[in-house]
């Protein structure tokens, strides 16, 4: 409706044409390359691994989408909707274990169920003949679900709070009965929610190498790796990840073809669902269920860091320990401040344009989240050294012994992969707010006479304050967990939290990792204490925001 | 308002702190080395090429894989002089991608044994490593192992365990066979023994010998520094495993014990060749070799050089007699030969 | 004529058709009450003359100043326009002095406040100033939204069916009331209704739409 408004070309319209072109042309150089012709590994990637790796990406996504739902939902719906001791504690830890990396879980779980490690141990000790193999595909799912299910709990948890009473005594008045009301009204008006979590979930997984790598489980993200890697083939590895978007947009185009015309977010305004008191056995098993969900995907793994730590803290903590927090920190806020600055530029054009056209280069914009990040890392890598080598005359300028590659050896090109990987969820974040919010602020506004920096900066931002904070806060703490790319396009010797527990991982050393794992995932944590307490509205409030 | 002054304040602050964390730029010849190498002995060593040459070593670290990675993209723009990463088959993957240069140096020539380096002289190994059978005394008495081929035997159906065959080190092994028995018989080896693993592969080297004391399996495939870094781990149960275990080099009277190198090349597009061919000689020389080595719990190239005690231990043993080269040569078909048996 | 719309086409998608070859005018002073069913396009005949739509073919001109035609069209913000909106679209993180005098930032201080009770004063709310939007009743919504559309002085004042928040009681009291205020202030104004009593209460005059289209006019009062 702003569209006609916007019609005038003006600085914000320009900045996101910009922003699009530059995240799109990366992308575009990716699928042009899965036009070249097959190569020799090509066809044997095809003729021996295809089958498995298609194979074992769905099973694992699958599983991981089926139960981190099922986990989201449930402490989603358990602690919206009923009253019990320890209730505000927990909405706001069970975010938490998006503190803790999947490859550091994924570390620690296989350490603590090996001979070595403090459950086998135990267990052994226990005269418990029970020998747990972490490393295989159910290993895998566990991990993913554990670290990746927060995402369905916010999602639906936002939902679940603000969804009217009004629907569910309707529909008792209508005469359904609880499970009636539970799986035909409540289930179905959470679907965008729940959606949108798993997709997060989904996506999440597709992107890992740290935790399939070690685990060995065959997924297109390894095989990628393995393509360029072991078979030092690039192409191969890019067109792999052309049948990994293929997998991508098949299934957001099945959730979309489902969905059809239905609309699942009609703003009904009344009050919420009053929590009910938990009594009885239940008023305990309830409880005790989501903290088993807590010590599994959180406690556990962080007590054995904490051991570790205390082994090995002396040995690694040194005068360069304090750069690699500094480091983490400037990066993670600097990608983080553009991305959502950009997003919301995106998100602010979209909503004053009607072209067809723009619209999808705005939601092209959005695939970065899609692709694995070891391609954005080639793609970008050769985008910006593309710039660098077309602007070495003007460097020249400036300084004649310049060396050639000026942007590429510095944090630009780092920061610009990571806006490009998560502008997706910072987008959505704030399209959701805007979405929720309406137009008719900004068109009072406009018939107020305020202008267009104006109102961005005084009634668009402030009404959806909420949505940039979580989304500039996820973004954050997917930043400093993120590995390939940071590995991959980190400027010489910029060595980060991240970077260095996976170099110790990788050496083998994981009593030293812990280290560096334990502030990572304190600095998420306090992050996540931020996300869920910054208002002193409450929890509630902040995560329905979301 | 506050709070985002406040914010915007911290951050000005981590930009400023991390801004000196960059352009320490020294006055005076120096050279870099892109290097997979992180051991804090090895800065002694580079303090000590300073001291002798005047040539500082800038040293940046990274994976092998991604620092290969970056050499490509950067290509005649890299900043980097020299590459030191583990394993022959990588180098020679650095090689083929026309990251290296070939270097003429008696030095070089007459510390290195001409096997651990590249027939062409675009790499010299400078450390070794030996890939063993690492067992469990309870379970296999040494006298029932003889070779890596005897493992293919159906006695040892479900008792042996090693990592993945996208491991650059199975990689390798399987591309020494290639070159020692033949495409055929080296199929037939892979065959054999992912017939006899006792789980599907996964984990690094040392989950294999934990795998192996707890019973899982009763031999491993795994590289011998491992089990000197596993008896100095900070995790006194890691010693324990690492004590348990035997280590048996398999072979000794056939074709020899698979042996792997760390090696450095320099790199294409150095613009100080001279330097760089002077810091490897350094490092393959007397001097520098015994904390080279022993860093890592390897073996010196330089025979003149004595190793660490814990090899000692283990006594004198017969290695594959191949030019590691070959090991990069053939590291495509081990891949698709081991992907073909169904080696995970 | 102070207001003149001429041959007025819209529709929101290019197939659609909104509003058909709409044409009226008003003389300064005059309040108009365009009354329709639901879905007739009362609404969004109220966004054209906002410029908060662009029409596909007409003239729109207010104090001799052309706002579209074919060649011009000046955009919502720079347009000397006020609007009521249906649900009023208070900014919800204003209290109600932000509020009314987010539209006068230019004014200098102290004749921003000055302007700001002056407003109050005209609806009667001086004690409300501080209270944000939540606090305050629909009425009183609703009455803030208008003085915040009046505060600067618009050509023009447009009020999107200004009653349909309102419980029944209420409105028989408001409705005189606001034509006091808007008759107080002089102010030309737009306001649209689907209640014919509350057209015939308030208007000078009434623009019957239907479907689109102008069915007929009646004159309410004489001028
Ligand atoms: N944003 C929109 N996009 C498409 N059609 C719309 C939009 N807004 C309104 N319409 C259509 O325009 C017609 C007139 O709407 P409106 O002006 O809101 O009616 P009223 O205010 O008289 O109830 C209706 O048929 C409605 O369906
Ligand atoms: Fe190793
Ligand atoms: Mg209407």
């Amino acid at each position: 409706m702003l569209s006609r408004i916007k019609r005038n070309i003006n600085v914000f319209s320009v900045i996101s044409v910009i922003a699009a072109l530059l995240i799109v042309i990366p992308m575009l150089n990716i699928l042009l390359e899965v036009l070249s012709p097959p190569s020799a590994a090509w066809v044997h990637i095809r003729e021996n691994l295809l089958n498995a790796y298609i194979r074992n990406t769905l099973l694992l996504i699958g599983f991981v989408a089926v139960f981190s739902a099922l986990l989201g939902l449930f402490s989603a719906y358990v602690v919206s909707r009923f009253e019990f001791r320890g209730r505000n504690l927990l909405s706001w830890m069970l975010i938490l274990p998006l503190a803790m990396p999947s490859y550091i879980a994924a570390y620690i779980y296989a350490d603590m169920f090996s001979y070595t490690g403090t459950i086998a141990r135990f267990m052994r000790s226990a005269n418990i003949p029970l020998r747990v193999n972490m490393m295989n595909l159910s290993g895998a799912i566990f991990i993913f679900t554990m670290t990746l299910f927060p995402y369905v709990y916010m999602m639906s948890r936002s939902a679940l709070s603000s969804q009217s009473a009004s629907f569910s005594e309707n529909a008792r008045l209508l005469g359904a009965n609880r499970f009636r009301v539970l799986s035909r009204v409540v289930l179905p008006l959470l679907r965008p929610a729940l959606v949108a979590g798993t997709l997060l979930v989904v996506l999440e997984t597709l992107n890992d190498y740290g935790v399939v790598a070690y685990y060995n489980v065959r997924v297109f993200s390894f095989a990628i790796f393995n393509a360029w890697f072991s078979l030092g083939d690039t192409t191969a590895a890019i067109r792999l990840s052309g049948v990994l978007m293929l997998i991508v947009f098949a299934i957001i185009f099945i959730e979309r073809a489902i969905r059809g015309k239905r609309q699942y977010s009609m703003h009904v305004k009344g009050k919420p669902v009053e929590p009910k008191k938990l009594r009885g056995i239940s008023a305990f098993i309830v409880p005790a269920t989501l903290w088993l969900i807590m010590a599994l995907a959180f406690f556990i793994p962080l007590a054995q860091l904490f051991y570790y730590a205390s082994l090995t803290f002396s040995d690694v903590i040194n005068a360069n320990f304090i750069f690699l927090i500094i480091n983490s920190l400037t990066l993670a806020i600097t990608a983080t401040a553009i991305t959502v600055f950009v997003a919301l530029m995106l998100a602010n054009y979209n909503r004053g344009t009607k072209n067809r056209f723009k619209k999808g280069l705005l939601k092209v914009t959005n695939l970065g989240y899609a692709i694995p990040g070891a391609v954005i890392a080639i793609a970008v890598m050769l985008f910006v050294h593309g710039i660098d080598r077309t602007l070495y005359p003007v460097y020249r300028l400036f300084n004649p012994d310049t060396g050639r590659l000026v942007i590429s050896s510095t944090l630009i090109m780092l920061t610009f992969a990571f806006v490009l990987r998560f502008m997706a969820i910072g987008y959505n974040s704030i399209e959701a707010s805007y979405d929720k919010v309406g137009e008719k602020f900004t068109e009072a506004s406009y018939s107020l006479r305020a202008g267009k920096l104006r109102t961005l900066l005084t009634v668009d931002v402030p009404m959806i304050k909420h949505g940039l904070i979580s989304a500039a806060i996820i973004v954050f703490i997917d930043v400093i967990k993120e590995l390939p790319l940071t590995l991959i396009l980190r400027p010489t010797n910029y060595n980060t939290l991240a970077s260095e527990v996976f170099r110790y991982a990788r050496e083998e050393m994981l009593q030293e990792s812990a280290v560096p794992a334990l502030v990572l995932i304190g600095v998420a944590t306090f992050a996540i204490y931020y996300l869920t307490h910054y208002n002193k509205k409450g929890v509630a409030a902040n995560v329905r925001e979301n | 308002m506050n709070k985002l002054l406040l914010s915007l304040s911290v951050g000005m602050i981590v930009l400023m702190l991390s801004a000196c964390t960059f352009g320490v730029n020294p006055d005076g010849e120096s050279i870099t080395v892109f290097s997979e190498r992180h051991y804090d002995t090895d800065q002694i060593l580079f303090d000590l090429f300073e001291q002798q040459t005047g040539i500082r070593v800038n040293v940046i670290d990274g994976g092998a894989d991604e620092l290969i990675n970056r050499l490509e993209n950067e290509s005649e723009d890299t900043s980097a002089d020299v590459l030191i990463i583990a394993d022959a088959g990588r180098l020679h993957r650095a090689k083929t991608k026309d990251l290296l240069q070939p270097v003429e140096s008696d030095t070089l020539f007459e510390n290195i044994p001409s096997n651990y380096r590249d027939a062409d002289n675009y790499w010299f190994g400078l450390t070794k490593r030996a890939r063993v059978l690492v067992y469990h005394p309870d379970r296999v008495d040494p006298s029932e192992l003889s070779t890596y081929e005897a493992l293919t035997e159906p006695e040892w159906e479900g008792r042996v365990v090693t990592r993945t065959s996208t491991n650059i080190y199975n990689q390798s092994l399987m591309a020494s066979f290639i070159e020692i028995m033949g495409e055929e018989d080296a199929r037939a080896w892979a065959e054999g023994i992912t017939a006899n693993f006792a789980r599907t592969p996964a984990g690094n080297d040392r989950d294999q010998s934990k795998f192996v004391v707890e019973g899982g399996a009763d031999v491993a495939i795994m590289n011998t520094y491992y089990i000197g870094r596993m008896m100095n781990s900070s995790d006194p149960f890691e010693q324990e495993v690492a004590e348990t275990v035997g280590v048996f080099f398999p072979n000794q009277d056939t074709t020899g014990t698979h042996v792997n190198v760390s090696a450095a090349g320099v790199t294409k597009h150095s613009d100080n060749v001279e330097a760089a061919v002077q810091f490897i000689e350094f490092l393959s020389g007397e001097e520098a070799q015994e904390s080279f080595a022993n860093a890592n719990y390897e073996y010196p190239v330089n025979e003149n050089v004595e190793m660490h005690d814990l090899l000692k231990s283990w006594g004198e043993f017969k290695a594959q007699d191949i030019n590691l080269s070959v090991l990069g040569e053939n590291s495509y078909q081990a891949t698709i030969i081991m992907d073909e048996v169904g080696w995970e | 004529m102070y207001v003149r719309i001429e041959s007025i086409d819209f529709g929101y998608t290019k197939k659609q058709t909104v509003l058909k070859d709409i044409s009226f005018s008003m003389v300064e002073g005059e309040i108009v009450a365009i009354l329709g069913s639901s879905g007739s396009g009362k609404s969004t005949l109220l966004r054209l003359l906002s410029g908060l739509e662009i029409p596909a073919r007409g003239k729109i001109e207010i104090n001799e100043e052309t706002l579209c035609s074919a060649d011009t069209f000046v955009e919502c913000e720079k347009r000397h326009v006020g609007m009521v909106f249906q649900d009023y679209a208070l900014f919800p993180h204003m209290d109600v002095y932000k509020n009314i005098a987010f539209g006068i930032r230019k004014y200098p201080k102290a004749q921003k406040r000055q302007r700001v009770m002056e407003m109050l004063d005209l609806i009667n709310m001086e004690e409300k100033i501080h209270a944000y939007p939540h606090e305050l009743s629909g009425g009183q919504q609703q009455r803030i939204a208008l003085a915040r559309a009046l505060a600067p002085s618009p050509d023009i004042l447009l009020l999107d069916e200004p009653f349909s928040n309102l419980d029944a009681d209420l409105k028989m009291r408001i409705r005189h009331e606001l034509r006091t205020i808007m008759k107080k202030s002089g102010m030309t104004s737009i306001f649209v209704t689907h209640d014919y009593d509350d057209a015939k209460d308030i208007a000078d005059r009434i623009v019957y739409l239907e479907n689109g289209r102008i069915a007929y006019e009646e004159n309410v009062r004489h001028q």
